[in-house]
């Protein structure tokens, strides 16, 4: 009887163990408050999580002055059940630089850890000047330079990744003086005859480009964070379009290995720059407002441009895009090599 | 329909004892392992692996027996070999379809590789033991489906191949690229093995096949070494129909 019962106890032992396997993989941030902000009448418009990326951005209601900044935030941080984050919730952290980004680190219960980036925003783009540029390295392991401080925190993304393999970089710093500004330049490859440079808020991904050569828009993942409703999107821009206006179609849709047929086309190659307000939630998009022009070439002077945002909604946004593309029907391959766009100072207007 | 069903029956069991039988008749059901090796075996990437995948084979076969010793066989199988192999290559070329080179790949590359086909081998038997025979002959294939699915991973990608010859690994390009219009519509070659009869009417068989042409097309220039078939076939057939010599 005495053994029986043990073997019982000793059944009820091991069922009762909870396994190491069974421990929780999930690395989550799912609540996030700022306690504490040494910036005066610091409001917070909202916060929106990215779980998918990993995002936290923390919207300001009003703009955040550069000489706000070092800034120390303090947050109430909440996370999966059995994770812990570090820096942990409550401790301060400082944004040093307006475009500084903090790394949390949220270890699961089963020990796995999640890297989060947690951005403090307010109702302009980060970067939107393009001042700051970084260094990454291309698929032919020769080095570029994309748009932002971090390849990992910076909204903004090129086609250069994707047109590296023939060392052409279509969006490149151009330096005047203290400015910097953006240059778009479309070119030719050895293997696509059109090859249009791009500057947009979201990600370029490289195995949607490999993977779906003909369709140049399966390459791109178009969206940053944002909350507000601006009126227009401002920018600096000139125009000058290539000298040759072709339409380079593809001799069989589906493969871009069997070369295309180049033919010249009447009228001029021009750029485009628009802006897309969506709700997302899930994979369901609500457009929400859109600003578009397709522009000409307008001379080698840079002049201001003021593009209205037409709202269709009266949500409020999830995301905003914003696009530059020095050949406006470039993704069907249909431009003019040496088309070059270049802007500078992006604003979001809101009278 | 009876008197057919009767008439099978009869033909099934025709001479199930006969020493006499020349002419036979036999289903095969195997299983193939193996795939493509390339050639010459010095350029093989050091680093290169292969993992087969087995896969049934089926066919029918017919046997001629000159004498006690010598018999002729002449077979229609059906094979599906495939295989995956690894390798690191160095400026492998992907080209358009007119040939001309517009990228080179410097990387880890990963192909799946299949080859569906109706092979047609003919062998001579000759009876070395009490139920045991040596094979040898040759075959051909009719390739009625290829491909050759290649991904590649930590590599470098560029049109420049100067840069894919210096490239050091591992680099941050993906790619993918297949073959499959480039895989040949025959292929040929030699076997040799061995037969183990088992009954009367049931033997076993194991042979080896080596090919003797290239899996690709004679114009294939994306890699610098050629790949010929190399497996293993192991199954059992029986004699459903016998006819003897007296006949």
């Amino acid at each position: 009887m005495k053994k029986s019962a043990a073997l019982f106890l000793l059944a009820l032992l091991a069922f009762g163990c909870k396994k190491d396997d069974d421990k929780s993989d999930e690395a989550l941030i799912l609540n996030f408050s700022v306690t504490a902000i040494d910036i005066v009448d610091f409001e917070t418009r909202d916060i929106l999580i990215d779980e998918e990326k990993s995002i936290v951005s923390i919207f300001s209601e009003n703009y955040i002055d550069e000489s706000e900044i070092p800034v120390s935030l303090t947050p109430s941080i909440t996370v999966s059940v059995g994770a812990s984050i570090s820096p942990a919730s409550g401790v301060p952290v400082t944004y040093t630089d307006k475009e500084e980004v903090i790394v949390y680190t949220v270890r699961a219960e089963s020990g796995s850890e999640k890297t989060w980036h947690v951005y403090l925003r307010d109702n302009q783009l980060p970067n939107s000047d393009f001042e700051d540029w970084h260094e990454v390295t291309g698929l032919d392991n020769q080095t570029f330079l994309q748009p932002g401080m971090e390849e990992v925190t910076t909204l903004w993304t090129t086609a250069n990744m994707g047109t590296s393999i023939y060392s052409i970089y279509g969006t490149i710093p151009l330096e005047d003086g203290d400015n910097t500004l953006v240059q778009l330049m479309t070119e030719e490859s050895t293997m696509v005859p059109v090859n249009t440079a791009t500057l947009f808020t979201g990600e370029f991904d490289i195995n949607g480009a490999i993977q779906n050569p003909t369709d140049p828009e399966q390459a791109t993942k178009f969206g940053a964070p944002f909350v507000f409703r601006p009126g227009a999107v401002k920018i600096d821009f000139s125009y000058q379009a290539g000298p040759e206006y072709i339409r380079a179609t593809l001799n069989d849709p589906d493969n871009i290995f069997g070369g295309f047929n180049v033919e010249n086309i009447a009228g001029a190659d021009s750029c485009t720059i628009y802006g897309i307000l969506e709700y997302r939630e899930g994979d369901s998009i609500t457009e929400i407002a859109r600003a578009r022009v397709v522009a000409g070439d307008s001379g080698p002077e840079l002049s201001e441009l003021i593009i209205p945002f037409v709202y269709e909604s009266s949500l409020d946004p999830t995301h905003i895009t914003i696009v530059f593309a020095s050949s406006v029907n470039g993704h069907y391959f249909t431009g003019a090599v040496g088309s070059t766009l270049i802007i500078d100072n992006l604003e979001l207007i809101y009278e | 329909m009876i008197r057919r069903f009767h008439i099978l029956i009869l033909l099934l069991s025709i001479n199930a004892y006969s020493q006499n039988s020349i002419l036979s008749i036999y289903p095969n059901l195997g299983v193939d392992v193996g795939g493509a090796i390339p050639f010459p075996f010095s350029d093989i990437p050091e680093d290169a692996g292969g993992t087969p995948k087995p896969y049934p084979t089926l066919g029918l076969g017919v046997n001629y027996e000159f004498n006690e010793e010598w018999s002729l066989s002449l077979e229609c199988n059906y094979h599906l070999i495939a295989f995956s192999a690894k390798a690191t290559v160095r400026s492998q070329p992907i080209n358009n379809d007119d040939g001309t080179t517009v990228l080179y790949f410097t990387g880890e590359t990963k192909a799946d590789v299949e080859l569906r086909q109706v092979e047609f081998p003919l062998s001579a038997n000759y009876k070395v033991g009490e139920n045991w025979y040596v094979i040898f002959g040759g075959y051909y294939s009719r390739i009625l489906e290829g491909t050759f699915y290649t991904e590649g991973k930590n590599g470098v990608l560029s049109n420049d191949r100067n840069i894919t010859d210096n490239a050091i690994l591992p680099g941050t390009a993906p790619t993918q690229y297949d073959f499959n219009d480039k895989i040949d519509k025959w292929d040929a070659g030699i076997m040799i093995g061995y037969r183990y009869n088992i009954s009367q009417k049931l033997f076993f068989w194991a042979k080896f096949h080596v090919g003797f042409k290239s899996i690709f097309q004679k114009d294939f220039k994306n890699i610098d070494y050629e790949m010929y078939q190399l497996r293993l076939s192991a199954g059992i057939s029986y004699k459903l129909f016998t006819f003897n010599r007296s006949e």
